[in-house]
C-alpha cells in the first residue's frame, strides 16, 4: 500500500541507491519481528523520524492519508492487550510487575472472552504493538516517497521473471492512479447526491454500488490501455533491456554499513540481554 | 468400680502436684527470634547460636525463609548471636519468663549492588564477581556468570545484589580484562564497574561505533554532494 507517491526532492535519502533503502527498509522488518516491548521500537520510530526528516517526507500529508491505519493499530493493539494478563506470557519482565492489574473489565468466569483487564505488561504490549505499526507505515511511505517505482523494479528484475517483475511493478505504480480516479468518481457521486451515511449494513453495501461499477470500468479500461501499449512496444517478445543499472557511491555503502550495524546492535542486545522482550 | 475411680483420681492428683511443684526454669517457653537486615528485610538462613550464662552453646540453627526461628528455651538470661557469611552481624541478650517471647534483631547486614555497564552504557553480562573481605583476606562471596539484567523501563544494566555484613571489602569483576574496587561497607551501597567488557559488550560496542561513525558522515559527506550540486 502506497501512503505518499514518490517525490523527486534533492535530499541525501532521495539520492541514495534503491538497494541502500531497501536494505535499510528490510532491516527495519526484521527488527520490527522482534520486539514486544516498547524500548527498542522507541528508539527504532526516533530514527526512522530522524531519516524521514532527512527525506522532507510531508508529515501531514502522511497523517491526513494514515490516520485511518495508526487509529486502527492503536485501537487493536490496545483492545487485544487486554488478555496480556497471564503470567506465562511475560519472559523478561517479572510476572509480578506484568500483571499489575489497573483495572479488572471482566472477571475469570466471564463466557466466551474470559478474564480481560488492564494490566501494566498489557500495556506495554500494546504500546509495542501500536508503534511497529506506526514504525512499518511510516518506513514503507519513507520507502516510497523517496525511491521510484522504476528504480525499485530495477532491483527485482534481477531476482523475478521479468514479466512478474512487470506485474508487481504495475500493480504498484497504478495503485495512486486507481485511488485518485475512485476519488474523482466519489466526487462526481457525491454532487449528484450520492449518500452513504446510513447506519444500515445492507444500504451501505448497496450504497457503494455507484463506486463499485465506474472504477472497475475505468480499471478494466486502464488494463486494456496497458495492455495495447504493451503490445505496440512488443511485450514479451524477448527479455527487455534495462534502461538504467545500479551504481554505489560512497554515501549508499556508508547508509547499508549504518542500517546492518545498528540492526546488528539491537538484535545482539535482544538476544543476549533480553532487550525487547515481553 | 468406686475403688477403681479413686485410683486414677489418686494419681492425676499426684501427677498435678507433681507439675505444679516443678520449678519454672524446667518448663520450655516458646522464643521466636527474627532476623532483619539493615533493610528490615527477612535474613534467611543466617546462623543463630544462643548461649546461656555460663557460655555454653544452648541452641544452634538456621533462620527460615522469612527470617525466624523458633527455639525452646527454659527460664532464664541468654545471650543471642547472628552469623552471617562467618560473621557477628548481630547479638542480644534476652531474657526469658513464662510469657512467649519475640526477639526482633536488626543484623549489620547491607545490600552492595554490583553495575557492571561497560562505558556506562553497555551492559557486561558474563562476568564473574569475586568479594574478598580485606581484614581477614577471605573470598565472602562469588557471584557466577552470566549476570542478571533486572527488566527497567528506563535502564539496561548487569547488575548482582549481595548481602553483606558491615565491613571492607575489595570487589574484583572479571571479564575480558579485570576492574577491582574496595569498598567500606556501612551502608547499602551501589558499586559502578564501567571498565570491565566481556565477549558481547565489546562487540555491541564495536558495531555501535561503527553506526555512529557511518550515520555521522554519511550525514556529512550527504550534505556535502548537494552542497556542491547546488553550486554546480
Amino acid at each position: 500500500m502506497v501512503f505518499i507517491e514518490f517525490e523527486a526532492k534533492s535530499t541525501i535519502i532521495h539520492r541514495l541507491n534503491p538497494v541502500a533503502k531497501l536494505v535499510w527498509f528490510g532491516s527495519i522488518v526484521i527488527l520490527l519481528t522482534l520486539y514486544l516491548e516498547p524500548q527498542p521500537l522507541l528508539i527504532i520510530f526516533l530514527l526512522e523520524l530522524f531519516v524521514g526528516t532527512l527525506a522532507r517526507v510531508p508529515w501531514r500529508k502522511l497523517l491526513a492519508r494514515a490516520w485511518w491505519a495508526f487509529l486502527l493499530s492503536v485501537f487493536g493493539g490496545y483492545t487485544y492487550s487486554l488478555w496480556i494478563n497471564k503470567p506465562s506470557q511475560f519472559w523478561r519482565i517479572p510476572p509480578e510487575l506484568g500483571c499489575r492489574t489497573i483495572l479488572v473489565l471482566t472477571p475469570k468466569e466471564t463466557p466466551l472472552i474470559g478474564y480481560t483487564a488492564v494490566t501494566v505488561g498489557g500495556l506495554l504490549w500494546g504500546t509495542a504493538v501500536t508503534l511497529k505499526v506506526f514504525i512499518g507505515v511510516i518506513a514503507a511511505s519513507i520507502l516510497t516517497f523517496t525511491t521510484p517505482v522504476s528504480d525499485l523494479a530495477l532491483i527485482w528484475i534481477k531476482f523475478l521473471p521479468y514479466k512478474l517483475s512487470f506485474i508487481c511493478t504495475t500493480g504498484i505504480r497504478f495503485y495512486p492512479v486507481m485511488i485518485e480516479k475512485i476519488q474523482e468518481i466519489m466526487a462526481a457521486a457525491k454532487s449528484r447526491g450520492w449518500d452513504m451515511s446510513s447506519k444500515n449494513p445492507i444500504k451501505r453495501i448497496r450504497a457503494t454500488f455507484p463506486i463499485v461499477i465506474p472504477a472497475s470500468r475505468e480499471a478494466i479500461l486502464l488494463a486494456d490501455k496497458m495492455a495495447l501499449a504493451m503490445e505496440a512496444k512488443a511485450f514479451g517478445v524477448r527479455k527487455p533491456t534495462v534502461l538504467k543499472t545500479i551504481k554505489f557511491t560512497w554515501n549508499d555503502v556508508l547508509f547499508i554499513i549504518f542500517s546492518i550495524s545498528l540492526t546488528t546492535v539491537l538484535f545482539l542486545m535482544w538476544w543476549f540481554y533480553g532487550f525487547g522482550m515481553l | 468400680m468406686g475403688l477403681e475411680c479413686c485410683k486414677v483420681g489418686g494419681i492425676m492428683l499426684v501427677v498435678t502436684i507433681l507439675i505444679s511443684s516443678l520449678p519454672a526454669s524446667a518448663i520450655p517457653r516458646a522464643v521466636k527470634i527474627i532476623c532483619t537486615d539493615s533493610e528490615g528485610k527477612a535474613l534467611c538462613e543466617a546462623l543463630v547460636l544462643v548461649y546461656n550464662l555460663k557460655g555454653e552453646l544452648v541452641f544452634e540453627g538456621l533462620t527460615r525463609e522469612n527470617g525466624s526461628i523458633v527455639i525452646k528455651l527454659n527460664e532464664g538470661n541468654y545471650t543471642i548471636h547472628v552469623i552471617w557469611l562467618n560473621t557477628l552481624v548481630g547479638s542480644k541478650d534476652i531474657y526469658v519468663s513464662k510469657e512467649p517471647l519475640i526477639v526482633l534483631i536488626n543484623c549489620s547486614v547491607y545490600y552492595l549492588k554490583v553495575i557492571v555497564n561497560f562505558l556506562y552504557l553497555i551492559p557486561s553480562r558474563n562476568v564473574d564477581i569475586v568479594v574478598r573481605n580485606t581484614s581477614s583476606g577471605h573470598v565472602v562471596k562469588v557471584v557466577p556468570k552470566p549476570l542478571e539484567i533486572p527488566y527497567r523501563l528506563y535502564s539496561l544494566s548487569a547488575e548482582a545484589i549481595l548481602k553483606l555484613p558491615r565491613g571492607e571489602y575489595e570487589v574484583v569483576v572479571r571479564g575480558i580484562n579485570l576492574q577491582t574496587k574496595r569498598i567500606a561497607l556501612r551502608k547499602s551501597t551501589t558499586v559502578l564497574f564501567t571498565q570491565v567488557y566481556s565477549i558481547e559488550s565489546i562487540t555491541i560496542f564495536i558495531l555501535l561505533m561503527v553506526a555512529v561513525t557511518t550515520c555521522l558522515s554519511f550525514i556529512f559527506l550527504g550534505k556535502l554532494k548537494i552542497q556542491k550540486l547546488k553550486e554546480y
